[in-house]
């Protein structure tokens, strides 16, 4: 298989990383063409499932469609994870802001997107 | 060579928590199912380990930063140390997380601190009362093989290859053995191919998705498919998350459909202890159905 | 014998060599075909310590798939060695090994004719596209290496330079 071969998932999951970003860089350096592009602390192709992990505790949702099919499988409908335990969740955010860590990263927890 | 304090623990005495990490719960709840159907059933004191969060992949956060790993990583590890459980872990990822986060807070006092002054902000904290356990490590050193294969009642007459994946090499190399001898006691033929060791590709998929799709999973489901294998057996769930998102690109992108079902091996075992293929519903949410594997295991009864 | 982790971190100090008494600070990173599955990690954390991204190819070293035997991977990575031919060639003196043993290019000297590349038995240092200077592994300044910390399947491992001698020996059964 040749290296040019595009992987439309792949190429989803970026985009879904650069939707997540505020200041999209490929589109400021057309607008100010003098400004130099960087990379952010984050990976473009990581801030997905970096977003996921901060809004849901982990990097998968459990939804209807998953929730049926746990009950199809003899299982709780909702895993006891931070999906139902909502205080794990809490104390991971505040973890994540006390340590610096959602700063460092750039990731505004009220608009839910990254900065950079 | 194996690091840190080995604990003799003993299965009837030790209560274990079990570490459902991201992908289990929303991509394969027949092997949860499964898992838990085994455990109970080789008299295990097993439970979820509550309150879980993400392991946080090691792939990712120890390259961005390695103490914020080892902070999120111990939040787990606190939560475990509050239900007085042992972790155990069936996907390698969150294993080596939990494991290496406990081996380093252990040898370094330091970042025992760093990260204390980190969960004492939520009002956790770590003393590394607790252990981590692979889930490989708990049935054959805990339970036992003969344990294992005396509770065998419907030896299975089918072919597999198998996947360990790469983390479970790491720390001990006697895993990959564990895997293969428990796999054996449930009477399937393992067959050895070139690819057997190879990585799923998971770890490269952010970097260079064509590699990680198309030579790693491309060629061990290729080989499946020439060797006419019954089913391709793995433990990790993150590999699985690997191996469903490889089947889905070759047959949604290029056309190219697999038939060699990927099951959990604890899927195996439960069959292999007289289990039904509904009593932890096989057939579902499964990017390939295992209706033929579940066919032939039906009519070599 | 393999070296502990609190002895691998420890690279700002010399390190006793395993079963001595002997203290080094001269170590190389070595690489197990056997034991590599050919995850890349090494890269991807080496590529994201050096340049904050995933891409394995801005990696200083490199794994690939061995084309002559099926699921085995093989990797090249720089031994900063006792007599480095890249220093020896560089026309510029940009080359030098410092007080740890690691061998560096200044990229205020280089002027990126790659001659370090044509020198190098293995062809390590390769051009930095956006800086147009060569670039090889710096062993993460002193800290333990990322390819090392994050290799998934114990493949990478970080020794003595007399040791590491022996285990390659070992692995290719003595030779």
């Amino acid at each position: 298989m040749s290296n040019q071969e595009k992987i439309k998932s792949w190429e989803k999951l970026l985009d879904a990383g650069i939707k997540v970003t505020e200041h999209n860089q490929a589109e400021d350096v057309k607008k100010y063409p003098l400004r130099k592009e960087f990379r952010p602390v984050a990976p473009d192709i990581a801030k997905a499932s970096l977003k996921r992990d901060f809004e849901v505790g982990l990097v998968y949702y459990v939804g209807d469609d998953v929730e049926q099919d746990r009950a199809l499988c003899g299982l709780d409908r909702k895993p006891p994870t931070a999906h139902v335990f909502k205080e794990a969740l809490e104390k991971k955010r505040k973890i994540l802001e006390e340590a610096g860590i959602m700063g460092t990263l750039g990731f505004e927890k009220d608009k839910g997107k990254f900065k950079y | 060579m194996r690091m840190g304090t080995k604990t003799n623990t003993k299965s009837s005495s030790t209560k274990y928590g079990y570490f459902l990490g991201c992908v289990m719960p929303a991509k394969m709840p027949w092997a949860e199912k499964a898992t838990f159907l085994v455990s109970k059933h080789l008299g295990l004191d097993f439970d979820y380990l509550k309150e879980s969060l993400c392991c946080v992949r090691p792939g990712v956060w120890k390259a961005i930063n390695p103490d914020w790993w080892l902070t999120l990583t111990s939040q787990n590890l606190a939560n475990a140390e509050k239900q007085n459980v042992v972790i155990v872990d069936s996907c390698n990822g969150c294993y080596i997380s939990h494991y290496e986060c406990l081996q380093e807070l252990k040898e370094d006092p330091e970042k025992l601190e760093m990260v204390n002054r980190n969960l004492e902000k939520a009002g956790m904290k770590l003393a590394l009362k607790t252990d981590v356990k692979h889930f490989l490590q708990v049935l054959y050193e805990d339970v036992g093989i003969a344990r294992i294969k005396k509770a065998v009642v419907n030896p299975l007459n089918i072919r597999i290859m198998r996947h360990i994946g790469c983390h479970a090499r790491k720390h001990d190399e006697r895993f990959p053995n564990y895997f293969d001898e428990i796999l054996k006691a449930t009477g399937v033929e393992i067959v050895d191919t070139p690819y057997d060791k190879t990585c799923c590709g998971l770890l490269l998929y952010f970097s260079d998705p064509n590699s990680s799709i198309f030579h790693r999973i491309g060629a061990k489901m290729q080989t499946a498919k020439e060797l006419n294998i019954d089913a391709y057996a793995l433990i990790c769930s993150g590999c699985y998350d690997q191996f469903e998102r490889a089947v889905k690109i070759y047959k949604e992108e290029k056309g190219i459909v697999f038939e060699t079902p990927i099951v959990h091996f604890s899927e195996l075992l439960a069959l292999a202890f007289g289990y039904k293929p509904e009593d932890f519903g096989m057939m579902y949410c499964r990017p390939i159905p295992p209706t033929k594997l579940i066919q032939k295991l039906k009519e070599g009864k | 014998m393999t070296t502990a982790i609190s002895t691998q971190k420890k690279l700002k100090e010399p390190i006793i060599v395993p079963g001595t008494k002997e203290k080094v600070t001269d170590l190389v990173v070595i690489h197990d075909p056997g034991k590599c599955t050919g995850c890349g990690q090494c890269m991807i954390g080496c590529a994201y310590k050096h340049y904050r991204t995933f891409d394995k190819r801005f990696a200083l070293l490199y794994v690939n798939e061995d084309p002559n035997k099926k699921g085995m991977y093989v990797n090249a990575n720089c031994s900063h060695c006792v007599f480095p031919m890249c220093l020896a060639s560089c026309p510029k003196e940009a080359i030098y090994k410092d007080e740890k043993g690691i061998v560096r290019i200044s990229p205020l000297i280089c002027i990126g004719c790659g001659t370090c590349n044509q020198a190098c038995p293995i062809g390590i240092p390769r051009l930095d596209e956006e800086r147009k200077v060569y670039v090889k592994c710096d062993f993460c300044d002193g800290d333990w290496p990322m390819c090392v910390q994050m290799c998934s399947a114990n493949a990478l491992r970080l020794l003595p330079r007399k040791e590491a001698y022996e285990y390659v020996k070992n692995l290719r059964g003595g030779k």
